[in-house]
């Protein structure tokens, strides 16, 4: 099992590794000119020579890559390009963006995914026609929904209208020097995962202390809620964090109304294939109710298949999370990813795609954890070839 | 597999005629069931509906609408003073910011998408049937290489990586349609095929072919990936909707060159809202309802191949 993973890490390492060098002359060859020749109407040629030394885009494409990739090689992602010489350390830009996109598409997706398998499950599985013909024609609108219109459509009602929500992070309460966003940020995130490992840990204490009762999924919610305000408070960020989560209300709605559809979908299918196997009629006749089949016998096993599926989307979510961030302005990832590919700056570029692709590395390593654990055959397997069975 | 041996004791015409009515009655098959899937149908009907708007319009231009008001790039209407305006009799969705008449530009718009859609369905499709049928029967080294090149698709997703493309060169529909199927055919149509031709290969008519003394081509391109073909044909519709995305945001963004685009649309609408403070819905509603229902389309048309495919749904 941890050899499994730590393979599976291995090669995503060097696959990472292959495709960041790949970005990083791709950026430099493909596309016309450089980072300071954007500058050119400002820049008289000697400055603008002056300027590719400092930033050491005189020297050949070979020696920048070996240059770049000895600091890889002491934890160095170098520093990001700008018009005075050089600018901040990516790993600092990285710290500073990667919070917010973090909040939104871990809340948005934890959303998405409990509402679409609910709704997934129900629509699935024996439910009238008309309401899974709708609730299906539903999720189809929302999956195939273009995610700048539905992000305007929003904006639109809940800031222009209705008044409920700030249009952006408003960074009037971020004037004191000393609370800055992306801190109260990474905090957030840090006491949310906190929050969650502490609930997780609570329902499995539930479930084998007394035998076949379970928290139930409410209940650990508001957990949840709880843990991660009471986190809070100790932290002592309550104005910030209740400011921050207003400005990322709507783009966590947008990005889970689309996630939504998706996974509803792909839940419903799989439930329906599950209806007509045999355990789920072994089930039903040995007089479970049909509620109890459905969520115990069915959604189990229709779970599987979307987390399969999850893997695969995962870059297709976030890239919808790009297209939101830069539809409503909310300075993330995805916004300064496309950013700084707009000037070509190659540190700060190849910066953020290793950030990227060590976090969906982690991700779909997670997303294997909770497969294995969920389904019984992957973990016969593994045992299998321990030589334990 | 008594049809078959029966093949082989005929002459060459009466073999085509033979295999002429079993295919036509495993098509009428397939349609019946394709038939019961209401969506699916209606899904057919929508990309119906869309190749009509694809091929009118260059007839619409010739005849009933005059160039210099209707072209869907530089068509001004001198008649109405104040643009963006409603639908009217002239204009049945009414004309944009810029005075262009919104029912020609969306017509117009339809034919590219419809390329880069079509070469990006195509392209996905026979190169994750290959992957997934090469990987799946050599394992080994060639699985290897193939599942490397699918983790680096699936860190670079390709909707973003033609936005980075389209960031900073004039890509036309139909190189946008290759690239992107080249990139979801190796990522997650691949991935997908792989582990579907992987079960494929442990089906007992594998291992008879082999023991017939198949060689490799017979058994891959006769056996293996005729299996794979359903799940391509369902996959392949799953991609147009990441290939339309990626398409629109590029022209939403404003990069797509004046190529006429249901992106570049809203695109307009947002950027000239500040000419006279009014939001142009017409143009709004017309160009994303298009988008989104020319997904749909797709998304419902696999629903029904994929009720087709499934050898349940046979009675």
């Amino acid at each position: 099992m941890i050899r499994y993973l730590a393979r599976r890490m291995l090669s995503g390492l060097v696959t990472l590794f292959l495709f960041v060098s790949l970005v990083f002359f791709g950026t430099q060859v493909v596309l016309p000119g450089d980072f300071v020749s954007q500058y050119a109407l400002f820049l008289s040629t000697s400055e603008s020579e002056e300027m590719r030394q400092t930033l050491g885009l005189d020297l050949p494409l070979g020696e920048r890559y070996l240059h770049w990739l000895g600091q890889l090689l002491h934890g160095d992602l170098g520093r990001s390009f700008s018009i005075e010489g050089m600018g901040a350390p990516v790993t600092e830009v990285i710290l500073q963006t990667l919070p917010a996109t973090l909040l939104v598409f871990g809340l948005g997706t934890a959303i998405a995914f409990l509402g679409g398998q609910w709704l997934g499950r129900l629509t699935g599985w024996r439910s009238p026609k008309w309401f899974s013909g709708t609730a299906t024609l539903g999720a189809i609108a929302l999956y195939t929904s273009f995610p700048p219109w539905l992000a305007f459509l929003l904006v639109y009602l809940f800031v222009l209208k209705l008044n409920l929500l700030p249009a952006n992070a408003t960074r009037a309460m971020f004037r004191q020097p000393q609370v800055s966003q992306p801190q109260v940020m990474s905090q957030m995130v840090l006491t949310l995962l906190v929050a969650l490992a502490i609930t997780l840990a609570a329902a499995w204490g539930v479930r084998r202390l007394r035998r076949r009762r379970r928290l139930p999924i409410l209940v650990q919610l508001a957990l949840i809620g709880l843990l991660w305000v009471g986190a809070w408070l100790v932290y002592d960020i309550v104005p910030y964090a209740v400011e921050i989560m207003r400005a990322a209300a709507l783009p966590i709605m947008i990005y889970s109304l689309l996630s939504f559809g998706e996974i509803m979908l792909i839940v419903r299918t799989t439930m329906a294939d599950t209806v007509d196997e045999e355990f789920i009629q072994t089930a039903l006749a040995k007089g479970l109710k049909p509620a109890q089949v459905r969520d115990r016998h069915a959604a189990r096993a229709a779970i599987l298949p979307v987390i399969s599926r999850l893997v695969i989307s995962l870059p297709y979510l976030f890239t919808g999370m790009v297209m939101i961030e830069q539809t409503v302005g909310w300075s993330g990832v995805g916004t300064t990813l496309l950013f700084a590919l707009g000037e070509q700056n190659v540190p700060l570029v190849a910066g953020m795609i290793v950030a990227i692709g060590i976090f969906s590395l982690l991700t779909r390593l997670g997303l294997d954890l909770i497969q294995i654990s969920l389904d019984p055959r992957l973990r016969v397997a593994s045992a299998a070839r321990r030589g334990l069975l | 597999m008594t049809a078959a041996s029966a093949l082989g004791r005929l002459d060459r015409k009466s073999r085509l005629r033979v295999t002429g009515e079993l295919l036509g009655k495993r098509g009428k098959e397939a349609w019946l069931i394709y038939r019961r899937n209401w969506m699916a149908v209606l899904g057919l009907a929508l990309l119906l509906l869309f190749s009509v708007m694809a091929i009118i319009h260059p007839f619409l231009m010739g005849t009933v609408w005059p160039k210099g008001i209707y072209d869907p790039s530089v068509g001004y209407d001198l008649g109405i003073l104040a643009h963006p305006s409603p639908p009217s009799a002239g204009h049945l969705l009414g004309t944009d910011t810029l005075g262009r008449d919104v029912l020609s530009i969306l017509l117009a718009a339809a034919r590219p998408t419809f390329v880069m859609v079509s070469a990006a369905a195509l392209t996905s499709a026979i190169i994750g049937t290959l992957v997934g049928g090469l990987s799946a029967y050599f394992r080994g080294w060639v699985d290897g290489v193939f599942a490397n090149l699918a983790d680096v698709a699936l860190l670079a997703p390709a909707p973003l990586v033609m936005v980075v493309i389209g960031f900073m060169l004039d890509v036309q529909p139909l190189e946008f349609g290759l690239l992107y199927g080249v990139l979801a055919g190796l990522g997650t149509v691949g991935v997908v095929l792989r582990s579907h031709a992987l079960s494929v290969m442990s089906k007992p008519f594998i291992e008879a072919s082999r023991v017939a003394g198949g060689g490799a081509v017979h058994i891959i391109f006769g056996h293996l990936i005729p299996h794979l073909l359903p799940l391509a044909a369902v996959n392949m519709m799953l991609v147009v909707t990441g290939a339309i995305f990626a398409n629109g945001f590029i022209g939403f963004l404003g990069l797509s060159r004046a190529q006429l685009n249901w992106g570049t649309m809203i695109y307009d609408a947002f950027t000239y809202m500040g000419i006279n403070e009014t939001i142009p819905w017409n143009v709004l509603l017309a160009s994303a309802s298009a988008i989104s229902l020319f997904a749909a389309a797709f998304y419902m048309v696999a629903g029904g191949l994929h009720d087709v495919a499934d050898p349940r749904q046979r009675k």
